[in-house]
């Protein structure tokens, strides 16, 4: 925005009035009948060349006053709606036009992806509650064939049914996180029914991997949303679940703070290795329990850091290869409950 | 014989869930035209219901409120649906229970009895206890009495020995008990089942009940 850029656009205006001023000099010079001084001929162009002076600094300023808050909203990449240049000319009007039109555009094809979204989303949604029912037959074929006296297989059934549930379970809360209507709700939870209830809907695998576990006192009141509160920690306990050997420990016990209640998830599993504990909440990272076991999405993580970050609380992890992983989730009390409304 | 409407569309899903409570005494009724439930209601005036939401021509909602029209009848909401908003909409409409599938077939009957239990046989007697060889389980307090001594019991051993008694001659395997011990949120763990067991036989010899629990290598425990 500097006066040489100006000039530098405006060359052909200063071009042509040094050429008329040329034209007139060299007419008055060549002209026989006049006999002016050449002093008088130079006092002329000094004085017309102040004036396109000051008329050439004038429309510098006013061109920069139109364009400087465009100019440097482009700079910093803001938002360019507010400071369209106002004006009648031919530019201005064509500057204001291309971005309403640009605007259009994108709108509507935002609003035609996100009518795709929510067409997927809603398809999930019914699909997860389709495959529900099937899943329910088994559960129940499961019982007989129980009853019929083979335990090792209706057991073996269960524990790959509640698997399917759990995959299933995570396929609806990965659509919903990337769903443009949060569903989130906000309400009182009682952290001990929270966290029986994931106990119980996993139980299968806990009670087939022969898992000890040890609760300690969890009755501690959180506000956040219920649904998605009991995904995080279910990832957790699942993760755990999976990474002890048989007759591992689960540990899972609540504290509360001024600021926060905390809720620990801690197991005695294969841990996790120093160079990836960084990265297990990136999208699609496995690291290399992930690859031992070969039955992670990478996924499972990665949704519960979004969802901590929309809904203000805090995972932490710590751990030793060979001894521990340790989860500490920070539910935030409700008086900086009020961030929340940042996202 | 207490009967079950089972309002359900899924064929494989009712007739699956007819025979699991057929086993414990109850006559489940399967309904075959859902254009009108109101009327197979009325037709078989069943003791319970149990009420899927997603069902052709109107919802289970609808139908709820139909029946609780003219009826006051338990009934059990039984979906896959399990955001908060569904469960306040099923008790508004005048359901008991929710219960989200996938589920097992305890958790099902244990609430039907539950239901049953207050709603029509509050206070009789024979509902409350279990005998076996002689030996009652008393319900309402947890104790067992065994010729005339009364043995009083921890909650996990009331439960284990409610399900050894209810299911008299037939295995429970272990990973059975330790189910419904979960269910009713002990998280025990396989040490302490073998622990509880043991401590409850010697309790129950003390009464007089000697070999009243046997076990089964590897499969589990049953009352002979």
């Amino acid at each position: 925005m500097s006066l040489f850029k100006y000039i530098k656009d405006s060359k052909r205006p200063i071009l042509f009035f040094f050429l008329t001023i040329l034209t007139i000099d060299l007419i008055l010079i060549t002209s026989t009948d006049l006999d002016k001084s050449l002093l008088d001929i130079l006092y002329m162009n000094l004085l017309l060349l102040s004036i396109s002076v000051i008329f050439l600094v004038i429309s510098y300023i006013k061109w920069r006053n139109t364009y400087k808050d465009l100019k440097k909203a482009l700079d910093f990449e803001k938002n360019i709606d507010s400071v369209s240049p106002k004006g009648n000319k031919l530019e201005q009007m064509l500057i204001r036009d291309v971005i309403n039109i640009k605007n259009r555009e994108k709108l509507k094809e935002t609003n035609e992806l996100k009518d795709n979204l929510e067409e997927i989303n809603d398809y999930i949604v019914k699909w997860v509650h389709e495959i529900k029912i099937p899943l329910s037959v088994c559960e129940l074929i499961s019982d007989r064939i129980e009853e019929k006296g083979d335990y090792d297989l209706s057991k073996e059934l269960r524990q790959e049914l509640e698997r399917i549930n759990f995959l299933v379970n995570q396929v609806i809360h990965i659509s919903r996180a990337s769903s443009y209507s949060h569903d989130l709700v906000v309400e009182e939870v009682n952290l001990s029914t929270l966290v029986k209830s994931v106990i119980k809907n996993n139980m299968n695998s806990l009670i087939a991997k022969k898992i000890e576990l040890e609760i300690g006192n969890l009755d501690f009141k959180i506000f956040s949303d219920r649904k998605w509160v009991y995904y995080v920690i279910e990832q957790i306990i699942n993760n755990a679940c999976k990474y002890v050997d048989v007759n591992g420990k689960i540990e899972i016990k609540g504290q509360e703070t001024d600021e926060c209640v905390v809720l620990f998830i801690k197991d005695n599993g294969i841990g996790i290795p120093a160079k990836d504990i960084d990265r297990i909440f990136d999208r699609g990272f496995t690291g290399e329990n992930g690859r031992k076991k070969g039955k992670s999405t990478g996924m499972g993580l990665y949704i519960c850091k979004k969802i901590a970050d929309k809904l203000n609380f805090n995972i932490e992890v710590s751990s030793q290869v060979g001894k521990y992983t340790e989860f500490k989730i920070y539910f935030y009390k409700l008086s900086d409950y009020l961030r929340v409304t940042k996202m | 014989m207490y009967k079950i409407l089972i309002v359900e569309d899924d064929k494989a899903l009712c007739n699956n869930i007819k025979e699991g409570i057929s086993k414990w005494g109850f006559d489940g009724i399967i309904i075959e035209k859902f254009d009108d439930i109101l009327q197979e209601f009325a037709k078989h005036n069943p003791h319970l219901v149990i009420m899927d939401i997603n069902l052709p021509y109107y919802d289970g909602f609808y139908w709820c409120r139909k029946i609780r029209d003219i009826s006051k009848v338990p009934i059990i909401f039984l979906s896959s649906r399990d955001t908060n908003m569904d469960i306040v909409m099923a008790v508004s409409m005048g359901g008991d229970d929710y219960v989200t599938k996938p589920f097992s077939m305890d958790i099902l009957l244990a609430k039907i009895q539950a239901l049953i239990r207050r709603t029509y046989t509050y206070g009789q007697e024979d509902f409350q206890l279990i005998e076996c060889d002689g030996a009652i389980l008393d319900l309402k307090d947890g104790t067992i009495t065994y010729n005339g001594e009364k043995l009083e019991l921890t909650k996990n051993e009331f439960k284990i020995l409610q399900l050894l008694m209810r299911n008299k001659g037939k295995i429970v395997p272990r990973d059975k008990i330790m189910r419904v011990l979960w269910e009713s949120e002990y998280f025990i763990s396989e040490n302490t089942l073998t622990v509880n067991v043991n401590r409850l036989r010697k309790k129950l010899e003390d009464i007089g009940l000697k070999d009243f629990i046997v076990t089964k290598k590897s499969q589990g425990y049953m009352i002979p």
